[in-house]
């Protein structure tokens, strides 16, 4: 009954309400990615256990499953007539004639109405598909598609500024040790006292001559902050602390009693940047249980640096601190110690400090020295 | 290319014999297409019409072309306080023969029309409207234990006047239910006004109307538009549109729980769907659309809705109040 050109007409229909669901999921699913990057940004931000690996998961099976329902969802004969009657003019004719198509059982009806009918929606196709062709698709994804677009950028945007837990160690340790070779800003919020004294000491260290024997091994300030250049580090430190050993020089008294001071120092404030020059946070920002309230060696103001032997760098990934250096340092301690007594026995022969610029703490120095400062205030 | 269907003969006949009575009348009378279209959808939709209008405005002028323009034999009954309802249904005389004998014979009264005219029926009595009522309903009129079937096709123009209601008799709503329209005639424009002139200014185009289709024709046409398809999409919006109008029914919105305290009946669907097969093949179709129902749906329903006394008192209408309820209806389609 139904002519074949309703029911071209009734396919092309089909097509275009199957396009519109596609749109209509395809919004959907962009609104529902800028709500699900927005939602990972504030778990980020909160948490920072947000992977981006997950993310992508999760809009894949977001998008799979709108596409797939609207794609599954087949236009019936029925909804595309009804459709064609409401939008592009036909007037009740395409869905009257196939109900009268489809009816079960078959109704007896007037056979000159449906033979007027079938003229009537024949003669009502052209017009019809020309309306069809001139509709415009009423789903827009501008606003939606420019939402995900902003989100995902902000996502990304956040998840490079904040990474995650993985990459926040490395990022840390480069932190630390990039903040320059004397920096008691960051724990001067702890104690202005420690800031003052850690400024004491940098300059206390530089106030020295340079010392052209020294010259080889010094790199220069940037040295100190460069956590490439740790071993370096320890290279002039190692050559400083012989010069020191070898002249102490204008430190005297100072020095002697700095470097018996620092014969005695606890194992924990002076182990840790002398071994690899690696990051005291490395070891936690919890207060180091295992220190003990020893006494400080050190003069108020002065805080002697002994640079040990060069010692095997552990790597960047890490820099923590190796209890068996400890055992290490206190033996070379005592060494260093009694040679310096022996060295101040002999003033006359002392020589001047090494430069300034090797001469200054790397920020991981200076946090332990801050930390030690604390500890031993609180002992007090 | 699309090949195009011969459309049946039947119905292209019909409608084309439809909008020629259409022009013959707007020929006739001016400015008033609309109002003339609606009176022919009730003739070949087998109901009857109630029109209210102002002195003047052509309502018998109206009926009289209708009348000649089908060829339909009409009378007139013009309604007063002391018409008894045997001067509409017609009564026994007492008549003898040329041989002596005489007997009771029934005369029948002016409701034995095909068209029929009912002036001002608000100022027949109670009993008069009951006895025509009936006939309306019923095409028969039953005396003295003889029932005398009315002519066909039959339909009834009453006519009521706005204003000058005292010593009147308003139409209860029951009796009001059995008349498929209510139409409201306008005061005419500017332009119609013009055309008056021009037309009946002298002479009464009715009396040299010619007509071009006769009763036949009428029923012919009539038994077309029952055939004409209804579709359950406009079923079911006829029946959408009914319900909207009962406040006790769930699910009917606010305004008409708030404003209307009786609805439409099931008699005012059965109305609208008959109006609306009218209405299709005056369109050229054989089959029903949603806008046919939208046309036909305030001249049925203007006078089978009772607003509330307060929403009367607060100055609402029924017409307002249909508006808004076909309009919540059609924006549901």
């Amino acid at each position: 009954m139904t002519s074949p050109d309703v029911q071209s007409l009734i396919d092309a229909v089909r097509r275009r309400l199957w396009q519109g669901q596609l749109y209509v999921a395809a919004r959907r699913s962009l609104w529902s990615t800028a709500g699900l990057m927005l939602l990972a940004i504030a778990v980020h931000l909160a948490a920072r256990s947000v992977s981006g690996g997950a993310v992508l998961f999760a809009l894949a099976v977001l998008w799979a499953s709108m596409l797939a329902r609207a794609g599954w969802k087949r236009p019936a004969d029925a909804a595309c007539a009804l459709w064609a009657d409401r939008h592009l003019g036909g007037a009740s004719a395409f869905s009257t004639l196939l109900e009268l198509d489809q009816a079960t059982p078959p109704r007896a009806v007037p056979v000159q109405a449906v033979k007027h009918l079938e003229a009537f929606a024949t003669a009502k196709v052209p017009q019809c598909l020309s309306q069809l062709a001139a509709r415009p698709n009423p789903v827009q994804l501008y606003r939606s598609l420019a939402s995900a677009l902003v989100c995902a950028g902000l996502a990304m945007l956040v998840g490079q500024m904040l990474p995650g837990p993985a990459a926040a160690p490395q990022q840390q340790g480069r932190g630390s040790v990039a903040s320059g070779p004397v920096n008691p800003a960051p724990a001067a919020a702890d104690s202005p006292d420690s800031a003052a004294l850690v400024s004491e000491i940098a300059s206390a260290l530089s106030a020295g001559p340079s010392d052209a024997a020294a010259s080889p091994e010094r790199h220069g300030a940037g040295n100190a902050s460069a956590p490439g250049t740790g071993k370096s580090d320890d290279d002039s430190g190692s050559a400083m602390a012989a010069s020191d050993v070898l002249s102490p020089g204008p430190r005297g008294p100072a020095s002697g009693t700095a470097s018996g001071a620092t014969g005695e120092a606890p194992p924990t404030a002076g182990a840790t940047p002398l071994v690899g020059g690696s990051s005291g946070r490395d070891a936690g920002d919890s207060r180091d249980e295992a220190a003990g309230g020893g006494t400080s060696r050190a003069l108020r103001g002065t805080i002697p640096v002994q640079r040990l032997e060069l010692v095997a760098r552990r790597p960047l990934a890490d820099r923590r601190a190796d209890p068996g250096q400890v055992a290490n340092y206190d033996e070379e301690l005592s060494k260093r110690s009694a040679v310096a007594k022996q060295v101040d026995a002999d003033p006359a022969a002392a020589t001047s400090p090494v430069a300034a610029t090797d001469s200054w703490l790397t920020s991981t120095e200076t946090t332990y020295v801050q930390a030690w400062l604390k500890a031993s205030a609180r002992q007090r | 290319m699309t090949a195009t269907l011969p459309a049946d003969r039947v119905f292209a006949d019909a409608h084309r014999q439809i909008q020629d009575l259409r022009a013959l009348l707007d020929r006739v009378i001016v400015g008033q297409s609309e109002l003339v279209s609606l009176l022919i959808t009730a003739v070949f939709a087998g109901g009857h019409v109630l029109i209210e209008g102002l002195p003047g405005l052509g309502k018998t002028h109206l009926a009289k072309a209708l009348a000649a323009a089908l060829g339909l034999h009409w009378a007139r009954v013009q309604c007063t306080p002391d018409l008894m309802p045997a001067d509409v249904t017609g009564g026994e005389i007492y008549v003898t023969a040329a041989g002596g004998a005489s007997t009771f014979e029934f005369r029948p009264g002016p409701v034995f029309a095909q068209l029929v005219l009912v002036d001002e029926i608000n100022r027949a009595t109670p009993r008069t409207q009951a006895a025509l009522l009936e006939a309306m309903q019923e095409r028969q009129v039953t005396h003295a234990g003889i029932t005398h079937r009315l002519p066909v096709p039959f339909c009834v123009l009453a006519t009521q006047n706005p204003i000058e209601l005292e010593g009147t008799y308003p139409l209860p709503e029951a009796q009001l239910d059995r008349f498929m329209f209510k139409l409201k005639v306008p005061f005419p424009t500017r332009e119609s006004l013009r055309g008056m002139l021009d037309v009946s200014l002298d002479a009464e185009p009715s009396d040299t109307l010619h007509s071009i289709a006769g009763p036949a024709d009428v029923l012919r046409i009539t038994e077309l538009c029952r055939s004409v398809l209804l579709g359950e999409r406009c079923k079911e919006a006829a029946v959408d549109l009914i319900v909207a109008t009962q406040p006790a029914v769930g699910g009917t919105s606010p305004d008409t729980r708030r404003h209307i305290r009786y609805g439409a009946s099931p008699r005012a669907l059965q109305s609208i769907v008959r109006a609306a097969r009218v209405r299709a093949l005056m369109a050229g179709r054989a089959h029903v659309d949603i806008e046919d129902l939208a046309v036909v749906a305030l001249p049925v329903l203007r006078h089978r809705i009772l607003l509330r006394l307060e929403s009367e008192l607060d100055g609402l209408d029924v017409e307002s109040t249909l508006a808004s309820i076909i309009d919540g209806w059609r924006l549901r389609l």
